[in-house]
């Protein structure tokens, strides 16, 4: 069979369809009065509402580190946390901005491309997020402490914040798409959303391929 | 125009072409239940495109890019929940063809377009739905040249595997 046959073919299974189907006007007529939202859409608007929250907590981050900088450990601790989340709202912001450009009947590749971007900026937000987690362990420090605790107090606190450094460097290395054969490896970036990083930087590389003219 | 006709008009759209979202949601997504919710999430986008629409484009056109566009980006998701889950599919095939007599050969290339990825995928519909090289390069963002290089390349392969089925 050459291909001109077989285009014919195509087309008279599509004539055929265009007999055989049949729109659901009910189904329509509701799905117009819910108001269904598009994905991209309650996408979007998750995003703002989670930067509308880190703005808050932002304000009330630098509200803190205000009244808070006499005390040194106090301030490096609170203004690390405030930098990390002044990065990550940016990002958001960043996000909302590519986000409200998608126009869907835009070319596919390039759709596709912002989507997966955005995609991909936003787990690597949460990726930079998790090293704030050893500066929870140590806002409340003062040099009174330092000077009178003792060495029980310092082995536990110091174990603790120790810790949470190592799981928080550990996580992060985690989603840095590095490849891994280990089976334990892959279920724990499987569990932390690593895989669908992955995919997503893979489906990224396939679009510049597609585009490239060879 | 009042929102009423904007309606008319795009049922009577959603009427004429109904084909392409019944073949897109089909390429690209298997199971029934997901399919329906894939067909609703087009719609809802043409719908909201609709009073868009720029009327230098080909309304088959216009609807693929929409079309294919949120059928990869469902498909890439996997399985979602949508706004509003639907009981019944919007677009329905009667009995008849899911009884399965489609013709040996569309099957057989439904089964190849099924076997390619996302964006490869994509190009295959727009050829074998008649659009031009420039029709299927505006659609997928790139150049006519590399169009016409990866058809070529699958075509090359769809000869192969009739032949071999031929033989």
């Amino acid at each position: 069979m050459n291909e001109q046959e077989l285009k014919n073919q195509w087309l008279s299974y599509d004539k055929k369809l265009d007999q055989l189907l049949s729109i659901n006007f009910e189904q329509l007529k509701a799905l117009r009065s819910d108001k269904a939202q598009s994905h991209i859409r309650s996408f979007t608007k998750n995003h703002i509402a989670v930067m509308i929250f880190g703005i808050l907590w932002v304000l009330l981050l630098g509200f803190l580190f205000y009244h808070g900088r006499d005390n040194v450990f106090f301030a490096i601790s609170i203004g690390s946390i405030l930098l990390f989340n002044v990065f990550a709202v940016a990002l958001y912001l960043k996000h909302i901005i590519i986000l409200t450009s998608i126009d869907i009947a835009e070319s596919i590749t390039q759709t596709q491309e912002k989507l997966v971007q955005v995609y991909t900026s936003y787990t690597q937000t949460g990726r930079v997020l998790l090293l704030q987690t050893p500066f929870f362990c140590t806002w409340w420090y003062s040099e009174e402490l330092v000077q009178n605790a003792g060495l029980t107090f310092w082995t536990i606190n110091l174990s603790v914040v120790a810790i949470f450094t190592t799981l928080s460097i550990y996580l992060f290395r985690k989603f840095s798409l590095k490849n891994t054969s280990e089976k334990w490896v892959q279920r724990t970036d499987k569990f932390f959303g690593a895989e669908k990083l992955k995919k997503s930087i893979a489906f990224l590389k396939e679009i510049e391929e597609f585009k490239k003219d060879r | 125009m009042s929102p009423g006709q904007v309606n008319d008009d795009f049922i009577a759209l959603l009427n004429d072409h109904k084909g392409i979202i019944y073949k897109v949601a089909n390429g690209y997504c298997h199971d029934p239940e997901d399919r329906k919710d894939l067909v609703q999430e087009i719609i809802i986008q043409l719908w909201g495109a609709f009073e868009k629409y720029d009327d230098r484009y080909k309304l088959s056109t216009w609807m693929y890019r929409i079309a294919l566009n949120v059928a990869i980006s469902f498909y890439r998701k996997g399985k979602k929940k949508t706004t509003a889950p639907l009981t019944q599919n919007l677009i329905e095939l009667t009995a008849e063809e899911d009884s399965g007599e489609l013709d040996e050969n569309v099957h057989l290339l439904n089964q190849f377009i099924d076997e390619l990825d996302e964006l490869n995928k994509a190009l295959m519909l727009l050829y074998l739905d008649d659009n031009s090289h420039r029709e299927i390069a505006d659609v997928l963002g790139i150049s006519e040249s590399n169009v016409a290089t990866k058809l070529g390349r699958i075509k090359d392969k769809l000869k192969t595997k009739f032949s071999q089925l031929n033989a």
